[in-house]
């Protein structure tokens, strides 16, 4: 015969995490800060439609441009780490394919945000 | 609210629903209504499978539930399912009707097109015929300490609430806790687990918020999990299938700013 817990046990599991908020606060700045942001990335894309490939990098290289598409980068990178575990957390019930995913995911936007902010600055400091 | 997928679409062997019996056809001049039940009788081998059933719309009260317990006192005694105020306030007897959670005893007949479909509360696990096993959400309830926490020792008459005080529970304490909206609820389906699912949130919501309760914080910390509260993620089911027109996720939405408010 099998023993099983109490519902309540079972209910009441390893307890609470006692976090889960600061995810979701993260999350809801980076959607309201997201739109100025990737609205001017879009203008600053528009405006360089047709230009030639030297005056694009100094379009780039003007301070005030790089500073918003460096905060773009930043934005929706943690933006999209968070929306991602979200969807892992969701769907993933295997305890170790659930971690390695979320290694996976931070890998993915740790490396995706540094290229990102690595071509910006050397576009900056080198041209 | 009919579906548009098979009946059996991506569903494990042992929950395959069968095509079951008939009962009772045309009664000359009579105006038939086709009520179509799932039936699961967990001493038999077989899997669960849909009876069909006609019954005198003349000769039955108004409500789907009416429509149950003529069939069980006329045609099928073995036909199982909950209820008892028969009037939308004890919760027993919610299923899934015409593809929606809702309780059948404040469901019309008369509203639903065609013939009327009846399955036991989405998700949960089936006892039998349409009674399903609410333990887990029934603990879930118990982790959230339902009840008045106060330190402060009881005064000589009752605890006072002002009358506005107690406005602001109005639209949450009416909570039968039939469970319609957390059977609904996506995010329950996948991890119920650990998520508590929004008729427990709405109940702890309606105790987060009554003046006379000291024990908020706890509360609030009992809450704060990525699992147990942050699971929802606003898909508003549960608000849609709630028969009481409750909004469990409006409740859900002041949890999360009432955590957010202790923390700024
Ligand atoms: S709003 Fe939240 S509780 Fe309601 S159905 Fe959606 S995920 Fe579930
Ligand atoms: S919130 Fe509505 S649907 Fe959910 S348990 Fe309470 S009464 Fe039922
Ligand atoms: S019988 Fe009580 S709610 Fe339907």
């Amino acid at each position: 015969m099998s023993i099983s817990r109490t519902p309540l046990a079972r209910a009441r599991g390893l307890g609470s995490a006692k976090s889960g908020t600061a995810d979701f606060w993260r999350q809801r700045v980076t959607s309201v800060l997201g739109l100025p942001l990737i609205a001017g990335a879009i203008l600053v894309i528009v405006s360089n439609i047709g230009a030639d490939y030297r005056s694009a990098i100094e379009c780039l290289r003007r301070p005030a441009v790089a500073i918003l598409l460096l905060l773009t980068i930043l934005n929706f990178c943690v933006h999209m780490r968070i929306g991602m575990q979200i969807i892992i957390e969701d769907y993933i019930h295997n305890e170790t394919a659930k971690a390695l995913l979320l290694i996976a995911n931070t890998g993915f936007v740790a490396a995706a945000g540094v290229a990102g902010a690595l071509a910006l600055v050397k576009i900056a400091a080198v041209g | 609210m009919k579906s548009f997928l098979p009946l059996n679409w991506g569903l494990p062997g042992g929950s395959r629903i069968a095509a079951g019996k008939v009962f009772g056809t045309a009664e000359p001049g009579a105006r038939l209504r086709m009520f179509q039940v799932y039936r699961f009788d967990p001493d038999n081998t077989g899997g669960p499978r849909l009876d069909t059933y006609y019954v005198n719309r003349d000769d039955c009260g108004p409500m789907v539930l009416d429509a149950l317990i003529k069939i069980k006192n006329e045609i099928d005694p073995t036909l199982t399912f909950r209820r008892s105020c028969r009037e939308g306030i004890c919760g027993s007897c919610a299923m899934s009707i015409d593809g929606r959670n809702w309780l059948a005893c404040t469901q019309p007949i008369d509203d639903i097109p065609g013939a009327v479909r009846i399955f036991p509360l989405n998700h949960f696990p089936v006892v039998k015929d349409l009674v399903v096993d609410l333990n887990h959400a029934l603990a879930q309830h118990r982790l959230i300490e339902p009840w008045l926490k106060t330190e402060t020792p009881a005064p000589e008459k009752e605890r006072l609430q002002t009358p506005e005080d107690h406005a602001k529970l109005d639209g949450y304490y009416e909570c039968i806790l039939c469970f319609c909206c957390t059977g609904g609820c996506p995010s329950y389906w996948w991890n119920g687990d650990r998520y508590l699912g929004p008729a427990v949130l709405l109940q702890a919501y309606r105790w987060l918020i009554d003046s006379r309760d000291e024990a908020t914080g706890e509360r609030l910390d009992r809450l704060e999990d990525p699992f147990r509260l942050f699971r929802c993620h606003t898909i508003m089911n549960c608000t849609k299938t709630c028969p009481k027109k409750l909004q469990p996720a409006k409740a859900i939405a002041m949890t999360k700013a009432m955590l957010v408010e202790r923390q700024h």
